[in-house]
């Protein structure tokens, strides 16, 4: 099955159960999640390797995802640094699970490779909370800055650093097996997919518990006014520290979810543009919403390896361009995507269940003429700028 | 180990430390070029614009072609202004405009998709051949002995022209009603529309001014650096350095830091110890600085501690 | 003069205006009451620009000024002073003056013009050089009347000028107020919340509730009227 008819059925199947009339409101969530599972449980036998592989690294880019959005989403502090958060955990395991000794005090026999995952979590976890107490006092653009020079400034640090690191050849280790008993039965591919899927799912619900209880409202209430917020009894820094160590920790295990899928840890694995991509794609995906790390995490891979291919099919584009610049295309539907769904995928979503069935159809096959609608706004207020003056008080009839 | 701090210290060889820092303060002024234009943008329409050195870079490159066709240095840099002028604000109009009622993430996320489009885009059609490209300099690069240091002709014509474009700006923006109407516009865009300044074209033209800027940066920086798709990274992140350092409301604070960081960036260069530190980790090293600093003062050295805009 | 008819407006889902209509003579005081959120600063935000209706029309002499942006509407000639001042606090007061008269070319003009300016509000020359943010409520709404008056409006839109200020302070600038429209024929929009005062500078009264003109008379009609009293004046 290819991958677009299965997310296409997966979508279209859960967004019937999540609307379905017959069920009392307070199931209709839980329906949806639940056939949305089913599809996730299914695609081993559904999906090719390849694609198998790709679900895996959608797996691991939900947690980043689910991570920064905790804290930009739902607490408000903007990080472009979250791939720093992400190198560190994917270092934490790479150097406890590959066979050499570092620096003389770090253990030569691999460690068991879920006591890694944790690791890699803990210490990014401890690096984000040591890293919240300076957040606490920089403002929006100010914290976007820094935390991007955190991450631009890592990879030299660990070419630098090679005695623990292994320099720019990075590490290798040996992929954990199946465990006991499936050898047999399940292929490394698939095998790769239910640990990430699983690991992935439990973050998902973690992040739930913690949103829906008094910890996600305090994040939301910082967001929305920290004056306010004090007011109501909420202590400000700790809340703010508190995210950023979540959201950090969530980084630190996807991490070392990505050493294990990739078998590889070098300085390149997670560039500059990887760790911009997360924040990206939580915007594009939906901000302060489960649903839309899930998007976002989709969009981050299947964007680079599907995108082109699809622009390609549009008339007027020279399939030699697509090949040529697969970042182009990227990068203009990133800008695309923005600029018409402003609250995401997710608020998308949102909008058509609050509609419901009839409304959703409704809404959707008015699009065509709501598209037009707004490109004739945004001719309007392109022109206006331009609009010459009126009749009276300016002699030259020029502004300057 | 042995390691002294610093390695060699500067008081062993004064000429090297002289020369350290004049060439940190020539590139010095490249950086504070850029931190102005990102600090321009800043100011007009409240979004750090990440894109900003990859505009300067596609322009950059599209000169480079001309060069290629015979048109002398001089002309080259005055076309690349204009060109930069023009791209600046055609993005703004186009892409920037359009998400002025979004939430603000999104206008960030717009010019992060700008960064990669513009990006790949030069990828596309410069890096075919052999990389990097050599960029001419109209300054050249004889060698001039100042004293205290020997230095190259194009770090003294790029600081010049740098303290020039600066001079300029200050008059526009103190001297000018354009000017006027353009600080006017940053500071209270209702009121400013109420004063019958046309605000779109006042945001249209802080673009297209700082696209200008960093495009000239862009050009006078290449001839260092060469010429590639990422030549203009570092650059920017230096330049981020600068502004922040400054304060990113602050033009003032963008030209101090500019030279701060280009000083800052050679003395780590030189004066730390290999084994530990060393050329490489001259960038961690001064965005290291800059978030001490920041610690220190959050909104940099000249901003204004600011209430949290939405 | 000006001509408002059948104008709706709204911000989002929320209706402001529904059904305005309203017409201020040449050279008179004309004033809107109404309680908080009854549509009077949405009507004068219509007028200038700032928020375009979704029906009816604007006429500012003889022409339709809906659907313009606010730059073309001060040129025409209206200038709006908004509610809470909105001065450029970080600049000077000579700037502020200045930006006010952004729309004029005429530069000897527009120096004599602010000259005129301290001759009504002296403490602003002495504070010529301050930047605005630093000076006290009463001063700042003296320089967002100066500041509006710099375009040389034929109409001036005024939004709440006593809002925050003690007694003696607006009584002032009422004064200034009615001299300008007298002296400059300037005519004047007031928008204000302390009905008395208004009805006392202003010719004509309109009575807005829920976006809708209930009532609209003389000033000294309106005064007697049983429901005003009682819902505006408050004896």
């Amino acid at each position: 099955m290819s991958i677009w008819l299965f997310l296409g059925l997966l979508a279209a199947a859960s967004l019937s159960a999540r609307m379905m009339p017959a069920l009392p409101g307070r199931y209709r969530v839980a329906a949806a999640v639940l056939v949305a599972v089913a599809f996730f449980v299914m695609a081993p036998w559904l999906l090719d390797g390849y694609r198998l592989f790709q679900l895996s690294r959608v797996a691991i880019w939900v947690i980043v995802a689910m991570g920064l959005n905790i804290l930009t989403g739902y607490n408000g502090q903007i990080s472009l640094g979250h791939g720093a958060f992400v190198m560190i955990g994917a270092y934490t395991a790479a150097i406890l699970l590959d066979n050499h000794e570092q620096v003389g005090f770090v253990d030569a026999s691999p460690w068991p490779f879920w006591t890694t995952i944790i690791a890699g979590g803990v210490l990014a976890g401890a690096l984000g909370f040591l890293l919240g107490f300076p957040a606490l006092r920089l403002t929006g653009p100010y914290l976007a800055i820094a935390t991007l020079a955190l991450v631009i400034s890592l990879p030299s640090m660990v070419r630098k650093y090679d005695g623990l690191t292994g320099g720019s050849q990075g590490l290798i280790i040996s992929q954990p097996p199946p465990p006991p008993g499936l050898e047999d039965s399940l292929s490394r591919d698939e095998w790769l997919y239910i640990l990430t899927a699983l690991v992935a799912a439990v973050m998902l619900i973690i992040a739930w518990s913690i949103l829906r209880g008094p910890l996600g409202r305090a994040f939301v209430a910082v967001r929305e006014s920290e004056v306010a917020a004090a007011a109501m009894g909420i202590n400000v820094a700790r809340t703010k520290v508190a995210a950023f160590t979540i959201s950090a920790f969530y980084a630190g295990v996807a991490g070392a979810l990505l050493t294990v899928l990739l078998g590889v840890m070098t300085p390149e694995s997670v560039d500059i543009v990887t760790s911009i991509n997360f924040l990206t794609a939580i915007v594009i995906g939906g901000l302060a919403s489960i649903l839309g790390a899930i998007i976002g995490a989709l969009v981050l891979v299947l964007l680079p390896s599907d995108g082109p291919g699809v622009v390609a099919w549009l008339p007027l584009i020279s399939e030699d361009a697509v090949n040529q610049a697969p970042g182009a295309i990227q990068g203009l539907l990133v800008i695309v995507v923005a600029l018409l769904l402003p609250y995401g995928a997710a608020g998308a979503y949102h909008r058509l269940v609050r509609a419901g069935p009839a409304g959703a159809v409704a809404t959707l096959t008015s699009l065509p003429s709501r598209a037009r609608e707004r490109a004739l706004t945004i001719r309007e207020t392109l022109t206006w700028a331009w609009q010459e003056t009126p009749w009276s008080h300016t002699r030259s009839g020029r502004d300057r | 180990m042995t390691t002294t701090l610093l390695t060699p210290a500067p008081w062993d060889d004064w000429q090297l430390f002289g020369e350290q820092v004049i060439s940190g303060l020539a590139t010095g002024s490249v950086y504070a070029l850029v931190a102005l234009a990102v600090v321009l943008i800043y100011r007009s329409t409240d979004v750090v614009n990440f894109a900003q050195g990859e505009m300067a870079m596609l322009v950059t490159f599209s000169m480079w072609s001309l060069t290629l066709a015979g048109f002398p240095a001089w002309t080259v840099l005055f076309i690349g202004i204009a060109l930069g002028f023009a791209l600046g604000g055609f993005i703004e109009r186009t892409i920037i405009r359009p998400a002025e009622n979004s939430p603000h993430l999104t206008v960030v996320v717009v010019t992060l998709g700008l960064f990669v489009f513009l990006n790949s885009i030069a990828t596309w059609i410069w890096a075919q051949g052999e990389l990097p490209k050599v960029f001419p300099t109209p300054f050249g690069f004889d060698s001039v002995n100042l004293g205290v240091a020997r230095v190259t002709t194009h770090s003294i014509g790029i600081s010049a022209v740098a303290l020039a474009i600066m001079a300029g700006l200050y008059l526009l923006f103190n001297r000018t009603s354009l000017g006027l109407a353009m600080r006017a516009t940053a500071q209270n865009p209702h009121a400013a529309r109420l004063m019958g300044i046309n605000v779109g074209r006042m945001l249209m033209l802080g673009w297209a001014l700082a696209s200008a800027v960093g495009a000239l940066a862009g050009m006078l920086v290449a001839p260092v650096t060469f010429l590639y798709p990422a030549f203009m990274l570092s650059v920017l992140l230096y330049a981020f350095a600068a502004a922040v350092l400054g304060g990113l409301d602050s033009p003032p604070g963008a030209i101090i830091g500019g030279f701060a960081v280009g000083v800052a960036e050679n003395l780590f260069g030189t004066y730390t110890p290999d084994d530990i530190l060393g050329p490489e980790m001259k960038l961690p090293l001064t965005l290291l600085l800059l978030v001490i600093v920041l610690l220190i003062k959050p909104s940099g050295l000249l901003g204004r501690s600011q209430v949290r805009r939405v | 003069m000006l001509k408002i008819s059948g104008v709706r407006a709204a911000y989002g889902p929320v209706q402001a205006l529904d059904s305005v209509s309203l017409s201020v003579p040449e050279g008179a005081i004309v004033t809107l009451l109404g309680s908080n959120g009854a549509g009077k600063t949405t009507t004068l935000r219509v007028i200038s620009g700032l928020v375009r209706p979704a029906a009816g029309t604007v006429e500012f002499m003889g022409r339709r000024i809906d659907r313009r942006p606010p730059e073309w509407i001060v040129r025409a000639g209206v200038s709006h002073v908004p509610e809470g001042r909105q001065l450029f606090a970080d600049m000077t007061v000579l700037e502020n003056l200045a930006l006010g008269a952004h729309t004029r070319r005429d530069r000897k003009s527009v120096r004599a013009d602010m000259e005129r300016m301290f001759a009504y509000f002296p403490i602003l020359e002495e504070r010529r050089t301050q930047v605005a943010g630093a000076l006290s409520g009463g001063e700042q709404q003296q320089l967002a009347i100066a500041r509006g008056l710099m375009s040389r409006p034929r109409l001036l839109l005024l939004d709440e000028p006593s809002l925050g200020l003690a007694p003696r302070v607006i009584r002032g600038i009422f004064e200034i107020i009615q001299q300008v429209n007298k002296d400059e024929g300037v005519t004047i929009l007031l928008v204000e919340q302390d009905a008395s005062l208004a009805l006392s500078l202003a010719g004509y009264g309109y009575v807005l509730e829920t976006g809708r003109v209930v009532m609209a008379d003389e000033s000294a009609r309106l005064r007697e009227d049983e429901g005003v009293r009682r819902s505006y004046l408050g004896y």
